[in-house]
């Protein structure tokens, strides 16, 4: 699975904090289960914010790798990868900031000390944090947008039977040295230390 | 001089064919009532925001956007936030209830015409 879905559904997981017991489900936070690791299609005011409660969106945005984040041996190692995680929260009434900043407050708090299943070395990091409040329709609309750094590491070429370094091997090496590529292009490919 | 009477622009307000009536409860619990048109546009928006770490957030939100225009002489107390609008469709039989709504936004166009911006009671 690639790790901005992953990391998309380990989000939505720990925001609906979800605990059965018997016939009852609660959840963490009043988007209770409306909470969606993807876009959806537009939210509708009276049925969905007024009658049911707010909406919590999780989108991976970008994500970004510099040289500096591969092993120094281009080979064999983690690979650091940094994702901006966007939390959106949708709400309407007439007290909408203190339920934006209420639902803020958990949120927070659920990702502090957060380690997320499948990459406990991440970093989760809050970064900025807006409100804004809309009167255009017939209700007034709220919204919470917060963003995350989330700096997590992931495998980088530890398979060396893998599809893509066989065909590397068989059009460019001239051969392997202590188990690393050695290479005929010093330009594109990195030294072998 | 004006070129038109509060007389002539009750024209516009046939509640047997397209105007409605809004019982209008005002700050004060006195009770007025206005005939006018009323409308609920359709109306999608997204609170869209962007700051140096984020390109673009924001879901869309869809809703309408109701509002009631009337004679401004029909509502010379109703106030942003200080009044309640009962609108009725009065051109059918029984009379149904369209909506219970606050003043949210009076506007006066400065001709004898007010439009009244409705939020959701």
């Amino acid at each position: 699975m690639h790790p901005r879905k992953a990391l998309r559904q380990a989000f939505q997981t720990r925001l609906l904090g979800a605990v059965t017991v018997g016939p009852t489900t609660t959840y963490a936070t009043s988007s209770e289960d409306r909470v969606f690791s993807t876009m959806t299609p537009p939210i509708e005011i009276e049925s969905t914010l007024a009658n049911e409660g707010p909406v919590t969106m999780v989108y991976v945005r970008h994500q970004e790798r510099r040289e500096e984040d591969y092993p120094k041996s281009r080979e064999d190692g983690a690979v650091k990868n940094r994702m901006e995680v966007s939390i959106e929260v949708l709400a309407v009434g007439a007290n909408v900031d203190d339920a934006l900043d209420d639902q803020a407050e958990l949120i927070e708090a659920l990702l502090e000390n957060w380690e997320i299943p499948g990459f406990p070395a991440a970093d989760v990091l809050l970064i900025d944090a807006q409100i804004d409040v809309s009167n255009a329709q017939d209700r007034i609309v709220g919204g919470l947008f917060m963003t995350y750094h989330v700096n997590l590491w992931t495998p980088y070429r530890t398979d060396t039977s893998s599809t893509f370094l066989a065909t590397d091997v068989s059009v460019r090496t001239l051969g392997t040295f202590q188990g690393q590529i050695v290479d005929d292009d010093a330009d594109e490919w990195p030294a072998v230390p | 001089m004006a070129i038109e009477t509060d007389e002539d622009r009750l024209a516009f307000f046939d509640t047997d064919d397209f105007a409605f009536t809004a019982v209008i409860t005002l700050a004060d619990t006195s009770v007025v009532t206005a005939v006018g048109n009323y409308d609920s546009a359709a109306l999608t928006r997204g609170l869209k925001q962007s700051n140096q770490f984020s390109f673009n957030q924001g879901q869309e939100v869809s809703g309408n956007k109701p509002c009631f225009r009337t004679r401004t002489s029909d509502v010379p107390g109703v106030r942003n936030g200080k009044a309640m609008l009962v609108i009725t469709d009065d051109s059918v039989s029984p009379p149904v209830v369209i909506g219970t709504f606050s003043a949210f936004d009076v506007q006066h166009d400065g001709t004898g015409m007010t439009e009244i911006r409705l939020m959701a009671a």
